[in-house]
């Protein structure tokens, strides 16, 4: 009987460490970009504990793969975002491929589904009303780190490149 | 006390002797579970679990994530660590305490993960995983308690899981199709013989759960006569209601239950999808007689079983729908005098059956089952 509880006990322990260890490998294993982004309502930009936010695509390139609307590119699910490197990674060149395209050259692909708005990025309970306004008067954007897997581990929140703690003070 | 009581009467009354007695009163003595301490102890872990939630929710940034992460890891080991060994020595109520803590600190710790690493997911996702890591751990429970908040759990996910169908897949009448799944199943596992045996506290859970979802689900059933379902698009609902239909069947066919209990599983199946198939939203009368039929259903099952808290339930409800009705008929009378006065009377009239009845169901079930049957 005790080995069924060791076991039972020894579960969720072993599980949450291997949930750990994906999100740190992903966090730090592959190449980093920051991507502006801004409120997915502009008159609403925080949900309680969250910012509700979209990516500000720079688009550029012919898309092989995806949807366009009413002349605006969408993110389309199955298909994967390629990711050319303008300078230091900042605001990449990005356009859709199809994920398993080799033909096309690409500094990054991740898989546009997981870049579909809206996103959230989780923010301190007592740190909302600071960040509201900052994000009003600064421009935003996220640092992402893609894995091999073509997921993307979201790092931290910049206002004006820097990072939002320095910004509006600790 | 209530034994005392009894004990002492019978004793004078010359049935039982002075060591029969005493025979008793040690077999009861030994059999005595601590309930309320059980109870007690739940709700404090419950309370626990539930605040460490909280503080996750509540992101609070004087502390860096990564350590956020492995305090929250030490703690769970730390935990699992004394579930183990009070597995092993006692208390079980401790044990019982650090198994309904761990399980909601696992739930908290997903939530930690995703907080400090942006992970963005899915709640259907992560309420998954959360499952997933804690069904062994709580498989190791023996209370009523840990069991309770286990299945709502499961309960929970999978409605999640059926809301998260709907809206991906633009499967609305599917997943609803699919909620029926959830009590049917609960039913099944609480009736199992093997598992009555070895978590008697489970299958008493499930077998309640199962039991009132699946007279909800039939109850609500019966009010969908009052809207016109002829632009709905059930018939997307049928791979789901089939499989419903195959199980009810299966369940009526092999559990060991009285003829009342299965009839009335095979109730709630037809009043809970029927409905949305037939109603034209003038069904009032149908509405009504279904209602009447379904919980004069439950109230025999109630009788049969000997259950006369289930029996007042059944027939409380029946009589609240009697007046609900009529007040449906003869709504527009309530204007005038009479009209009060009808329904007044009505509400006595109905009040005094139901004592009446109550009383003499009362000392029916009181009677030996034996007794009866001669």
């Amino acid at each position: 009987m005790s080995r069924w509880t060791a076991i039972a006990v020894v579960v969720p322990v072993l599980g949450l460490a291997v949930l750990i260890g994906r999100a740190e490998y992903k966090s730090r294993h592959g190449a980093t970009w920051t991507i502006p982004i801004e409120g997915y309502d502009p008159r609403d930009l925080l949900h309680g504990q969250y910012l509700q936010y979209q990516y500000r695509f720079h688009w550029r390139g012919q898309d092989s793969c995806g949807e366009v609307d009413a002349g605006e590119r969408k993110l389309t699910a199955g298909c994967c975002l390629c990711l050319v490197r303008d300078d230091d990674g900042f605001d990449p060149f990005v356009h859709q491929v199809l994920c398993g395209d080799e033909s096309v050259s690409c500094d990054s692909r991740v898989q546009s589904v997981s870049m579909m708005p809206p996103r959230r990025y989780f923010i301190p309970e007592d740190r909302g009303g600071d960040l509201e306004n900052a994000l009003r008067n600064h421009d935003a954007a996220l640092e992402l780190t893609v894995s091999p897997d073509l997921e993307p581990a979201v790092g931290e929140l910049m206002l004006d490149r820097k990072p939002w703690r320095d910004v509006i003070g600790r | 006390m209530a034994l005392e009581h009894r004990l002492s009467r019978w004793a004078r009354a010359g049935i039982i002797t002075a060591e029969q007695v005493e025979l008793i009163r040690e077999f009861e003595r030994s059999e005595q579970r601590p309930t309320l301490l059980y109870a007690v102890a739940g709700l404090g872990g419950l309370a626990i679990a539930v605040g460490l939630l909280s503080i996750v929710a509540a992101n609070w940034d004087g502390i860096p994530g990564r350590v956020k992460i492995a305090l929250d890891l030490a703690l769970v080991a730390a935990l699992g660590a004394g579930v183990w060994h009070w597995d092993r020595g006692g208390p079980v109520w401790a044990r019982e305490t650090a198994i309904v803590i761990l399980w909601g600190l696992v739930l908290a710790s997903i939530a930690l993960l995703g907080q400090v690493y942006q992970l963005g997911g899915q709640t259907h996702h992560a309420l998954l995983a959360w499952c997933v890591l804690t069904a062994l751990l709580m498989t190791r429970a023996r209370s009523r308690i840990a069991a309770s908040v286990w299945v709502l759990g499961l309960q929970v996910t999978y409605a999640v899981w059926c809301a998260w169908l709907a809206e991906a897949w633009d499967a609305e009448e599917l997943a609803l199709g699919l909620v029926y799944w959830a009590p049917l199943t609960c039913l099944g596992l609480g009736r199992l013989p093997a598992l009555v045996r070895v978590r008697p506290a489970l299958a008493g859970v499930l077998e309640s759960l199962g039991w009132m979802e699946l007279l909800l689900c039939g109850t609500l059933g019966t009010f969908a006569f009052y809207a016109d379902a002829s632009g709905e698009q059930w018939s997307a609902a049928s791979p789901a209601i089939l499989v419903s239909v195959v199980l009810t069947l299966a369940l009526a066919a092999t559990m060991r239950a009285s003829l009342p209990e299965r009839l009335l599983l095979v109730a709630c199946l037809v009043l809970s999808h029927v409905p949305l198939f037939v109603s034209t939203g003038d069904m009032d009368l149908t509405a009504a007689v279904t209602f009447v039929g379904l919980w004069l259903l439950v109230a025999w099952t109630a009788h049969d079983a000997r259950d006369i808290r289930m029996l007042n339930a059944a027939t409380a409800v029946l009589g609240l729908r009697i007046l609900s009705i009529y007040f449906e008929v003869f709504g527009s009378l309530l204007d005038t005098g009479v009209g009060l006065i009808s329904g007044g009377v009505v509400t006595l009239t109905l009040v005094w059956l139901w004592t009446r009845g109550r009383k003499r169901f009362e000392r029916e079930l009181a009677r030996p089952q034996n007794e009866e049957d001669a």
